[in-house]
């Protein structure tokens, strides 16, 4: 076997109080490394599937990542991916790597639960349009993920199913609802995965778990075979270690397809084709007002990161302008409304005959959907038009807007269990991008004083997922936060390695 | 919460066949209360007066279905 690039690259120095960049690992960080070196030689996909399960072997218990692991599925579609490289088939960047899928998202070749005693299991044995796509692509697909019920809510002890846990501390909780996602590509259990965005889905465990995490615009994605929580607002997308690697993910499964109903019939972009590394001649707005200094108990270091990446962001050469959010707080109860409603419609006769097999954190939400009028949900997507028209004219100026993407690290397990989901979530700022349909990037930018990742969200224009890429790849060239590894995981590696 | 919100928010939760424990009206009923001036705040904002809503009905779906 050829030098293993991956063991022998050497890596930035760490910054001062932050945690040490992995030095041995025992396979590819990166989509985009292991995607090269299959296709290089250095290594197979039937060794990089056995590098990643060990990992998830040596881990799982402690994580919580995994629902379901398919074992002799993935050795399948590992031996078949290294079979059609050897027959110079190539079916594109996911081919022959380790993939994780939410189980929300509907799959033939096992249980889907939506972590849920009520789904029906009859609902997902049909692979969803996603899961469709992500096997033409070749994609070993390792298992099905953790997530909170119905990809809602708060991990609840009392129900049969894993607490997922954060990798970068155990007493931590990894963010959600795409829990398992994120804590999985932070430990290297597979090295990208898919989530789903309703409220912060997607870029929560990004954030909370220190990797990338990338919703797209949307209807820029088939819905169909993912199990609903707000129709209007649902989006899946990739987590992975870097923007790049969100960006080679997502390109293998957008697109529209004629059993979807929200899916929008555009031509698929080369999400790449702006990534270079220089960001001169974009206009990037800062929006400080309404996410730095509004939340009791923000980290102290959220607001020098946040400085330092926008820092960044100008010395790549981009013009950056401070800029306000309009109707922050209307957007963000046109939101709820929508979303309790919705997912009230979908839940009503379950709740009625099933309520306490739901968890108690989701029932409160669904049960507030039953407390709006017809009317006031009307009047929220009015309100939901009036912000996406403010905002066409704000991104006609700007490329894209930056903002720290939470106030707050990763909770521990003692504060969020006694908690509830709206006091957990309110140093979060995510769910505005969803109520608008606006993509959003979230990328690592540093760590708090107890080591826990922070990250920044990038907002663009609908459609411009390749602005988000161009920014995000530009500011991963520029720094390493994106290649710390957890401790745990480090020990995991260097041991096989 | 006010004993008339009590009251409507049972009605609501009774006429939908919702029946949960009495902790989780009153917490129910506390939280629809932090709402409430935010849904009308929604009815408030000038811009919204002439605003269509973010609703499309499309008249001729499409009629391939998922799984089916």
């Amino acid at each position: 076997m050829r030098p293993r690039p991956w063991c022998s690259r050497p890596r930035r120095s760490s910054r001062p109080g932050a945690p040490e960049v992995s030095a041995t690992i025992d396979a590819p960080l990166t989509l985009a490394e292991a995607a090269a070196a299959l296709r290089d030689g250095t290594i197979t996909a039937v060794d990089l599937l056995a590098a990643v399960t060990a990992r998830a072997d040596a881990l799982d218990d402690q994580l919580g990542v995994y629902l379901h692991r398919f074992g002799a599925e993935a050795q399948e579609w590992a031996a078949q991916a290294d079979a059609d490289f050897a027959a110079g088939i190539d079916r594109g960047p996911l081919q022959g790597v380790p993939v994780g899928v939410k189980d929300i998202l509907a799959m033939s070749d096992g249980p889907t639960t939506a972590q849920s005693l009520v789904l029906d299991p009859a609902w997902g044995e049909t692979d969803a349009i996603v899961v469709e796509r992500l096997k033409a692509a070749g994609a070993v697909i390792t298992g099905k993920l953790s997530t909170m019920e119905f990809a809602s809510g708060l991990p609840d002890p009392d129900k049969p199913f894993p607490l997922p846990r954060n990798p970068w501390d155990v007493t931590t909780w990894p963010g959600g609802s795409s829990s398992g996602t994120g804590a999985g590509v932070a430990a290297g259990m597979f090295l990208c995965g898919i989530g789903t965005d309703t409220g912060g889905s997607i870029r929560i465990p990004a954030i909370f778990c220190g990797v990338s995490g990338l919703m797209p615009t949307y209807g820029r994605v088939p819905n169909a075979g993912c199990a609903p929580l707000g129709y209007s607002l649902d989006h899946i997308g990739p987590l992975a270690r870097s923007a790049r690697d969100c960006a080679l993910m997502l390109s293998t499964y957008m697109g529209a397809d004629p059993r979807d109903h929200y899916a929008v019939d555009l031509p698929v972009p080369d999400l790449l084709a702006r990534a270079g590394g220089s960001l001169e001649g974009l206009r990037i707005g800062v929006e400080r007002a309404s996410h730095l200094g509004v939340v009791e108990g923000e980290d102290p270091a959220v607001e020098p990161a946040f400085e330092a990446a926008v820092a960044t962001l100008d010395a790549l050469g981009a013009t950056v302008v401070e800029v306000t959010l309009p109707h922050v707080a209307e957007t963000l109860t046109a939101g709820m409304i929508t979303c309790s409603g919705e997912s009230m419609a979908y839940h009503r006769n379950d709740l009625v005959d099933r309520l306490g097999d739901y968890a108690r954190s989701n029932r409160s939400m669904y049960l507030l959907g039953a407390l709006f009028s017809g009317a006031d949900y009307v009047q929220a997507q009015r309100v939901r038009r009036v912000t996406q028209r403010k905002l066409a004219a704000t991104f006609a100026d700007l490329d894209a807007i930056v903002m720290p993407a939470a106030s707050v690290v990763a909770p521990g397990y003692d504060t969020l269990l006694a908690g509830d989901v709206m006091n957990v979530l309110g140093g979060v700022h995510t769910m505005y991008w969803d109520v608008v349909g606006n993509p959003a990037l979230v990328v690592p930018m540093g760590f708090n004083g107890r080591g826990l990742p922070l990250s920044l969200q990038i907002a663009a224009a609908p459609f411009a997922e390749d602005v988000l890429v161009q920014i995000g790849d530009a500011f991963q060239q520029a720094t390493d936060w994106h290649l710390r590894v957890p401790p745990l995981a480090r020990e995991v590696g260097a041991a096989a390695a | 919460m006010s004993t008339d919100n009590s009251a409507a928010i049972d009605a609501m939760l009774d006429a939908a066949g919702l029946n949960p424990p009495a902790e989780e009206r009153e917490a129910l009923g506390r939280l629809y209360a932090t709402f409430k001036p935010g849904l009308d705040a929604l009815y408030a904002l000038p811009e919204a007066r002439y605003e269509a809503p973010a609703l499309v009905f499309q008249a001729a779906p499409k009629l391939e279905a998922w799984g089916a």
